[in-house]
């Protein structure tokens, strides 16, 4: 009777787990984000595959740089931040664009391929030009220019680096040390420098500013990045370690082979963005601005190659050394 | 008695009857396989295309051949006669390539007055007229041109042209007036026929319209992804029909609104009509299609789920002639077919998968079908446009 009834248990046992719903297995692949550790998103599935990758990652299928232009190519079929061509897409009408930034104006990172900056510190909008210098997105080798500690023996950087839009951004986003947002999705740690430095968090900005302003004054140069300027800096830092250098560094022996005395850039009035902008840009070089030590400590090179620079030649020099009447001075 | 010629002329025997008809079935075999391979001569072309065969009974297509290479291709249009393919390009020059049914390029153009990384071309539509209507997701317009590429016209918004904007400020505008606008550097520019250039300030009004794609009426159903504002519009026939575009009236029309729930829209990248008069959105970012009824009204939404009939990054869209719904998924490098005859949609096939081989695909956009049969795939990051067929 004991055995019969211990039977029935199990069974109603085993009925009552039967009978229990299913979690329903979604498959809801919608981009970027709405992931947590409670759910059981399936969102995953829409880039990645677990055992069967077709690319790094794990990626479902072809490139990160592929992918991620999908939206965020010129086609902007799915994002409004056009990366290839640096120009925001957001339109709005009637009124004002909104407040993220200017419609069809020049993103504040530039693009790959092509840019809409006033390089040239000119005061009407200016046109689309094809870029002179761009970091490597879409997945080729290129050096780390900088990479590394103080060295006395020349190092120029890294080579071999292979660079797309992922080891910069993390497109899952809260991409910080602890788990929170950051300004761009920017990684604590871009991937592919190994385990040099330290994580360098960049905040998210409370409201975020894609461009440049409008109407154009000339100010492409020196971008505000008020009071993350000096944290975006650390950032860059991870990887062009040795360009970070504090004030004085101009007058201070480095002990570094190469990187012997710097121009400071970790504060945050002045810092890598103030004269250089993160994707590309379309700069013009002239004169003696077109021989560019592409190669740090292997001589210098004629071409137009712009560094990232704001400015066309050395115009980011002028804005801060030279005064109305023309005077140079070492110090602003 | 039996008669001499009675008795000369051999009796047809059964079997001899059998062997003459097997001789006679032989003979039209033979007839009819050297007038299908005569044909086959004079024009190559697989046999669904040379002998109509019923198309209502589902047999999934297949893979034919890929054009010549095409630059990131985003787009892709047929003329309504089937014998051009339009083809907008997001690489290089960014041109909208015009090519012959053999997939072999005839000609280009690009929209006027603009640089390459101020001009992106998209997805393009063909009216029964053979204009070639193309929208710029860096202009914000529809460009309208002649089949052969020929400046018609921009759309700058559901109820504003080019023509119309200068017109007004111009007090009318003569024939043989030029224009030229460029949202990037805010310069819009026109010179009448023995006048200097004149400027003008550019419209305050705008749209971001992206997909485009025509109803059997011949009304234009554009989404549009407007910064706040995700919908789809109607560029209505009697628009479009007008002598001139200089006075354009287009009722407003918008269905949808932005957001994630049901008959919201993030990004919708094309919107067609059914034969029914159903309209389908391709619900971009937010991984479905969603159904609305005649009168704007939503009615579901399907791509959610699991299995193969579920959408990542559904991007162009069309509907052939036998409510067969077909959907480029960007991202699971797939076609996806359903048939949306009757209430609700059934899925069929999913085509294709990642590759660089032929009938494989490399983040396809944009899929067309045209009257034979002929399906067209942009498969962007493989530089070319597939053609398959029914």
């Amino acid at each position: 009777m004991r055995r019969t009834g211990i039977f029935v248990l199990a069974v109603l046992a085993v009925l009552a787990v039967l009978a229990v719903p299913s979690g329903t297995v979604l498959a809801d692949n919608g981009p970027h984000g709405g992931y947590t550790a409670t759910n059981t998103p399936d969102g995953c599935a829409g880039c990645h595959r677990a055992h069967t990758g077709s690319s790094d990652m794990l990626l479902v299928a072809g490139s990160t740089y592929a992918l991620c232009t999908t939206c965020h190519g010129n086609g902007g079929t799915g994002a409004n931040t056009n990366v290839l061509d640096g120009v925001y897409l957001a339109r709005r009408s009637p009124g004002p664009s909104p407040l993220e930034g200017v419609v069809d104006a020049g993103l504040l990172a530039g693009g790959f391929q092509s840019t809409v900056m006033n390089t040239d510190w000119g005061t009407s909008p200016p046109a689309s030009r094809t870029t002179t210098s761009s970091h490597t997105v879409d997945g080729t080798a290129g050096t780390v220019w900088g990479f590394g500690p103080i060295s006395g023996s020349p190092y120029p950087g890294l080579e071999g680096v292979q660079m797309d839009c992922g080891n910069c951004h993390n497109p899952h986003g809260n991409s910080g040390s602890a788990g929170q947002a950051t300004y761009r999705i920017l990684r604590s740690k871009p991937l592919g420098v190994g385990s040099l430095g330290t994580s360098a968090d960049v905040r998210e900005q409370a409201r975020k500013t894609y461009t440049i302003a409008y109407p154009y004054d000339g100010w492409y140069f020196g971008q505000s990045y008020d009071g993350y300027g000096d944290e975006l800096a650390s950032w860059c830092a991870q990887c062009h370690t040795r360009y970070l250098a504090g004030g004085g560094a101009a007058e201070t022996d480095s002990g570094d082979a190469l990187f012997t005395y710097r121009h400071s850039s970790s504060s945050d009035a002045l810092n890598c963005l103030t004269c250089h902008v993160a994707h590309g840009s379309s700069a013009q070089m002239s004169g003696h601005a077109d021989q560019t030590a592409v190669s740090p400590g292997v001589g210098v090179t004629t071409g137009t190659d712009s560094a990232l620079l704001r400015m066309d030649n050395r115009g980011v020099c002028a804005q801060c050394h030279v005064s109305g009447d023309g005077t140079i001075s070492a110090t602003p | 008695m039996t008669s001499t010629s009675d008795t000369l002329q051999p009796a047809v025997t059964p079997k001899m009857r059998r062997g003459r008809w097997i001789l006679l079935f032989l003979i039209a075999a033979c007839v009819g396989a050297a007038a299908l391979f005569a044909m086959y001569l004079i024009n190559p072309k697989p046999l669904p295309e040379l002998i109509p065969l019923p198309v209502n009974v589902y047999a999934e297509p297949h893979y034919l051949f890929s054009s010549v290479k095409v630059d990131k291709p985003v787009g892709v249009a047929v003329s309504p006669d089937g014998q051009r393919i339009y083809v907008a390009e997001s690489g290089g020059e960014r041109l909208i390539k015009i090519l012959d049914r053999d997939g072999k390029v005839v000609g280009n153009f690009v929209a006027p007055s603009t640089a390459v990384g101020s001009r992106a071309p998209v997805y393009l539509a063909i009216d029964s007229d053979g204009r070639v209507f193309v929208s710029d997701r860096i202009q914000g317009a529809v460009y309208v041109f002649t089949a052969d590429g020929k400046f018609i016209d921009e759309i700058l918004s559901p109820t504003l042209t080019l023509t119309e904007y200068v017109s007004k400020h111009a007090g009318g505008l003569p024939p043989g007036t030029t224009v030229a606008y460029d949202v990037v550097t805010r310069q819009l520019r026109y010179t009448v026929p023995g006048g200097e250039e004149q400027t003008l300030p550019p419209p305050d009004e705008g749209w971001s319209p992206l997909g485009v794609r025509f109803d059997k009426a011949g009304n234009l159903w554009v989404t549009d992804v407007m910064g706040d504002a995700h919908s789809v519009r109607v560029i209505t026939r009697e628009a479009l029909a007008a002598p001139s575009w200089q006075e354009f009236d287009s009722p407003e029309r918008v269905i949808g609104k932005m957001g994630t729930g049901p008959g919201e829209f993030t990004f919708p990248n094309s919107a067609m009509v059914d034969s029914k008069g159903r309209l389908y959105v391709v619900d971009g970012n937010n991984g479905r299609i969603s159904v609305w009824d005649e009168q704007g009204k939503f009615l579901l939404e399907f791509g959610k789920g699991v299995g193969e009939s579920v959408l990542g990054l559904p991007r162009g869209l069309w509907i052939d002639g036998n409510d067969r719904l077909h959907v480029v998924d960007a991202v699971n490098q797939a076609v996806k077919v359903f048939d949306v005859s009757g209430d609700e949609p059934k899925f069929l096939v999913s085509l294709g998968a990642f590759g660089v081989r032929d009938g494989q695909f490399n983040y396809p956009n944009d899929v067309t079908v045209d009257g034979s049969g002929r399906m067209y795939i942009a498969d962007r990051e493989n530089d070319r446009i597939q053609i398959w067929s029914y």
